[in-house]
Formats: C-alpha cells, structure tokens, sequence
C-alpha cells in the first residue's frame, strides 16, 4: 500500500495517505459509537430489569443500531423560524469536529499513532475543551429557552471541571516526566504494579478524581444537566433532529472514548496488558501490536462501561451541587494531590517504592476479588434498610439513620436508638 | 507550489477572511464565533510550523478559556439593543480615515524596512546555490538554547551579552544592540512592568465604565455594593 503510494508525485502521495487513516478513524469511531449505543441499550436495560432490543439481527438486537442510523438519516432536517440559520447549522459539525480531533494524537498502540506530538496529552485535552463550542452554539443558535438553558449550564459545567481534570493530568506526567502519551505508556510497561495508578496514594485518587472529572467534562450523568431530560425537553439538542442530532451524539460517545483512552493510558498502563514482565512488542513480535490495540480498546470500553453504570445507578445532580462538587471538592483535592505528588517523588525512598506498589496492587485486587466473591455467596433477598448483593450486611446510609431519627424523635423513647447505625 | 505553502494559503486565507468578517459584521455573537475560527486557525498555523505547544497553549487559553468566557457573557447580558451593534455615519467616516491612515504608516514602514526593499539577509544569500540558502535559512529560523537564555537573562538585566548570531526576525544588519553599552542596567523589566499597570489601568476602568450604574435618589446604595 505504501509502495503503491510512493509513485504518486510528492505531495498528493502524503495527501492520500493522511486522507486514508483519516478516514479509517472516523469509520472506526463511527463504528463503536454504534457498538456503544447498542451496549448502553442493553446494559441501562438489564439496570432497569428489562431485555433492550430483541429483535432487530438476532436474540441480542444486533442490527438495532444499524436500524436507527438508517432511521435517523431519512428523518426529515428541520430548523426552527427564529433560529440563527448559520450557527444553528455549523454547531454540530463543531461539536464532532472537536472530539474527532483528539484522535489525531492518541497513540492505540506503541507506534499506532496517528501524529506522535510531543505533549500530545496537552493537546488531548485543549482540543476537547472545544467540544464545548457545538453545544454553548446549539444552544444559542436553536432560539429556544430550554436550549438557551442547556447551552449556558453546559458552559459552566465544562470550563469548570477543565480545572481539576488539568490538575490531575499533570500527576502522571510527573510521573512520566513527559506530556509524550508514548513514552508516559513505555514508562508503566511490564507487571500491572507498574501502572501509574499504583505509583502511590495521591495518584490512586488522582485516577477517581479524573475519571469524575471526565464523566462530567463529556456531559454524561449524574453531570448530564445540559440535556436534562425531566426539565430542559432535551437541552441543547431540543430543535435537532435527523442527521445533524446524530452528530451531537456521535461526539458524545467518540468524546467519550477519547477521554476514556486517555484516563487508561495515564493511569491504567495504556496499551500494556499488565501481565508479562516487559513490552508485548519485544516479547511477541508482530502479534504484540494487535495485542496492544486489543488492551487499550478493551480498558478504554471497561471504562466508558463503568460511566453506563454510573448513568444508571446515580440520579441528576443540581447545578449547584455540580459547581460545588467541582469548585469545594475536586479542585481542592487536586490541588492536594498534585502537592502530594510532587513530595512523594522528592521525598520516598526508591528502594521502597515497588514494596508500596505491592501492597496497593495486591490489596485492591484482593478487595475486588472478595467483593465479587460476596456478590455470588450473598442471599437473593434483601432485609428492609439493608444494603443488596455484595453490601448485604450494610445498612442503607443515610436515609435508614434518617428514619432512626425521626421515629427517635416521634417516640422520644430509649428502646429506639439506633445503637449500631452510627458505627457503620 | 509545495505542500507547506498550500497549506499556509489554506489556513492563512480563511484567518484573514474571517478576521475582517469579524469587522464588518454587525451581529455580536456571530463576530464571537468567527473570532473562534480565527483563533483555532492561528493555531493551525503554529502546528505548521512545529511550535506544537504554542498551539495547544493557544487551544487552551485563548479558544477553551477566554473566548468561552466571552461567549458567555455575551449570552448572558444578550439583551435586544446589543444584539445589533448599530454603526453611524459618524463612526462610519472616522473608522475609514483611521483605517487608511494607518495602512499608510504600515505600507510606508514595510516599504522602508531591511526586510521587504532587499537589504536584508536575502541579498547575502542570492548569489549562493538554493541548497546553500536553505541551510541559512534554517540556522537563521530557529533560535538556540543559548540564545533564549540569553535573552531571557538580558531581560532582567542579569547579561550584558549582545547576541553573537544574527537573530530571526532582524535583519543582518540591524545593529541597534551592538551600539549599547556593555551593561545597561535597566533591563527590559521597567518598559514591561509599565505595560502591565497600562493593562491594570485600563482593566480598572473598563469596570467602572461597565458597573452597574445606581440611581441618586436612593442614597443608601452605595457604588460599592453596585460593583458586585
């Protein structure tokens, strides 16, 4: 293919070569934006005790997806009379331009990038917060006050948390000592201890803080208040509908994936599988870089996996709940981390440093193993004020202290007191 | 025509285009969203010429901070008199004698500057092959560790080194700072504190210009608390 591209006169060659990779990205995105949809299709279902598509392609609703693009490009593009024609036109393909973009420089695999910049996460990040731009747009140009509403919060909310999620980016690249994605991978190959959320205590949360930070920066709930369905109709996107609604949604989930990819590969070992002591590449040879794209997608889907989770399990929060969590909480703390990460790497001793991986990688594998080992050994029945599955044991918190208090303070009798619930 | 260059009028073009379009329109958020292309070509054109971080930084200031906050306020206080701005005669008339005065200026100092009229560098470098050139123009084009220490430190005074190798920008024979004396002791610190108190006047004056005006009759509020 290369060789075939070298005949053509100098400049159109590369053109043609950047146009192809360019193209096989966006198909790819374009692909497990459907692939994404159809999973939180059927995970949101399973959440909620229904099935999900059934019966388009198959028993698992394969082709539902497929189904609803072809749907969505014969909808009719309609544009409300007030609307601001040129912007209310241009905002999604800002929207998806921006998020498509951060491709560009996410290394899928060692040497599977598709432009190798030297602070390439720096880039990742400045780029996506231009996403905002299609929404803040939208939201204007649509001449509507639910939009309005949407597009204005949506602008709060992301500009905010660009703050924290900074922050805590720098963590690992201190770390790292690089902005290269490359090199911040090559520096966590080899045993799963190695990876950067390992590394110490600061960069153990830097990784939750982050990856709130991201859920919230790619308006996914419980931050979804820029679409707010129960009071905004649907936000920004209200008066979109067809093709131009697709692209909103299409940078949504290849946003989504983006930041995903970018949270495993400064935390979570990158495109390294954690299980053999050293690079794949060296080890396996050619079959090493399929392996490497085969890690980093499945981390990166495990974790858009886990924002679907937290989308079903977890109610909108306010905007000002949302301003507070960002401004009295996340910053604060990484702020704190990024001091505490920066005295670890001065002030521990080296030759103690891979005891303290031990002992955090071993403690939160044997956490999780136990946890899923409770949540096959716990009863199918739940007691009233107690928590399901793993937690059976757990109260319910809050509001089962809550209603203590209150029959404490109806009855105003000794024999009511919750004696155990303050402990937990 | 090379591919560096295509790209140039590729980006350059629209950036030019959208900047006067920027001008002459007379819709404030459209003139915001056009400043917004404008800002990401310019960074377009730092990635051409591999400065990638004076890219991102300019992604990250300019068009994820400042011209979101921009937008913002203007959606916020986007009320029926400003979504227009309205140009008089008068105004119409002043903006095209100023325009015209200065492009004057401009055309007559690029006229009369080293640069444009061939006295410069180029001429040292005509009779020379184009290889021999290239090369020139690549020592000439990007500035070396050395150098950016020593202009850092000659801002606080702390060097009194004149630069050894011609520098971008200037001309080869541009010899200003070769006249000086070897220490001046004054820095370029002065003349840059004096444009950031420039900044901070005008900063304190566009808000009292822009607060919240309070009526006289009702003597109780105080322009302090208006400010807020």
């Amino acid at each position: 293919m290369i060789k075939f591209l070298a005949d053509f006169p100098a400049p159109y060659g590369d053109i043609v070569y950047y146009l192809l990779f360019a193209i096989i990205l966006l198909s790819f995105i374009a692909f497990s934006v459907m692939f994404f949809i159809w999973l939180e299709r059927k995970l949101s279902a399973r959440m909620q005790d229904r099935l999900g598509p059934t019966r388009t392609g198959g028993k698992f609703g394969w082709l539902q997806s497929l189904a609803d693009t072809i749907k969505l490009l014969t909808k009719e593009d309609t544009k409300p009379a007030l609307a601001d024609g040129v912007l209310f036109y241009l905002a999604p393909y800002v929207s998806f331009a921006a998020s498509f973009a951060a491709f560009l420089v996410l290394p899928l695999g060692s040497k599977m990038v598709g432009y190798s910049l030297p602070i390439a996460a720096f880039f990742m990040l400045s780029i996506l917060s231009s996403e905002v731009f299609g929404v803040i747009l939208a939201g204007y140009a649509s001449a509507g006050k639910w939009s309005l509403f949407g597009g204005i919060r949506e602008a709060a909310q992301v500009v905010s948390y660009e703050i924290p999620r900074g922050i805590c980016l720098l963590l690992p690249v201190l770390i790292a000592g690089s902005f290269d994605l490359t090199e911040i991978t090559s520096a966590q190959s080899g045993p799963f201890w190695n990876w950067f959320i390992f590394y110490n205590p600061f960069t153990f949360i830097g990784f939750i803080v982050f990856f709130i930070c991201i859920t919230a920066s790619c308006k996914r709930a419980p931050f979804d208040l820029a679409e707010a369905e129960s009071e905004l109709v649907a936000g920004f996107h209200t008066e979109y509908s067809g093709l131009r609604w697709s692209f909103f949604f299409m940078a949504e989930y290849a946003s989504m994936f983006a930041m995903s990819a970018l949270a495993s590969i400064l935390f979570l070992g990158g495109w390294h599988c954690g299980l053999i002591g050293g690079d794949e590449v060296t080890a396996f040879g050619s079959i090493g870089y399929l392996l490497n794209l085969i890690c980093l997608v499945g981390k990166s889907w495990f974790l858009i996996a886990v924002m679907m989770w937290m989308r079903w399990s977890l109610p909108r929060i306010r905007i000002d709940q949302v301003m507070m969590i960002c401004f009295k909480y996340l910053l604060p703390i990484s702020c704190f981390l990024l001091i505490g990460d920066a005295l670890w790497l001065l002030l521990f001793p080296t030759n103690w440093q891979i005891y303290w991986q031990y002992a955090i990688a071993f403690t939160m594998i044997f956490v999780k193993l136990s946890t899923i080992l409770r949540l096959f050994t716990s009863s199918n029945t739940t007691q009233p004020g107690k928590l399901p599955g793993a937690w059976q044991n757990l109260e319910t918190p809050l509001m089962y202290q809550k209603l203590h208090h209150n029959v404490k303070q109806q009855l105003a009798s000794p024999l009511t007191q919750p004696s155990q619930s303050a402990s937990d | 025509m090379e591919l560096d260059e295509t790209l140039f009028y590729l980006i350059a073009i629209p950036i030019a285009v959208l900047a006067l379009i920027i001008v002459f329109t007379t819709h404030i958020v459209r003139a915001a969203i056009w400043l917004l292309f404008t800002l990401i070509g310019t960074a377009f054109l730092y990635f051409l010429l591999d400065a990638a971080f004076v890219a991102a930084s300019q992604l990250m200031i300019y068009v994820g901070g400042i011209l979101v906050l921009l937008i913002f306020a203007i959606m916020l206080t986007n009320q029926n008199p400003l979504n227009r701005l309205p140009i008089s005669k008068l105004d119409r008339g002043f903006s095209i004698l100023f325009v015209l005065f200065l492009g004057l200026g401009i055309s007559v100092a690029l006229y009369n500057s080293p640069v444009i009229s061939g006295n410069g560098q180029n001429k040292t470098n005509t009779d020379s092959s184009s290889k021999k050139s290239e090369d020139q123009d690549e020592k000439n084009s990007s500035l070396s560790n050395d150098q950016i220490s020593e202009i850092g430190t000659s801002f606080f005074d702390l060097n009194s080194k004149i630069p050894s190798q011609p520098m971008p920008g200037f001309p080869e024979g541009f010899k200003v700072n070769r006249k000086l004396p070897p220490r001046t002791n004054q820095g370029y610190l002065l003349p840059f504190e004096l444009i950031s108190i420039h900044l901070l006047v005008i900063l304190i004056g566009a808000a009292y210009l822009a607060r919240a005006k309070y009526n006289k009759n009702t003597e109780n509020v105080s322009p302090s608390d208006t400010m807020e």
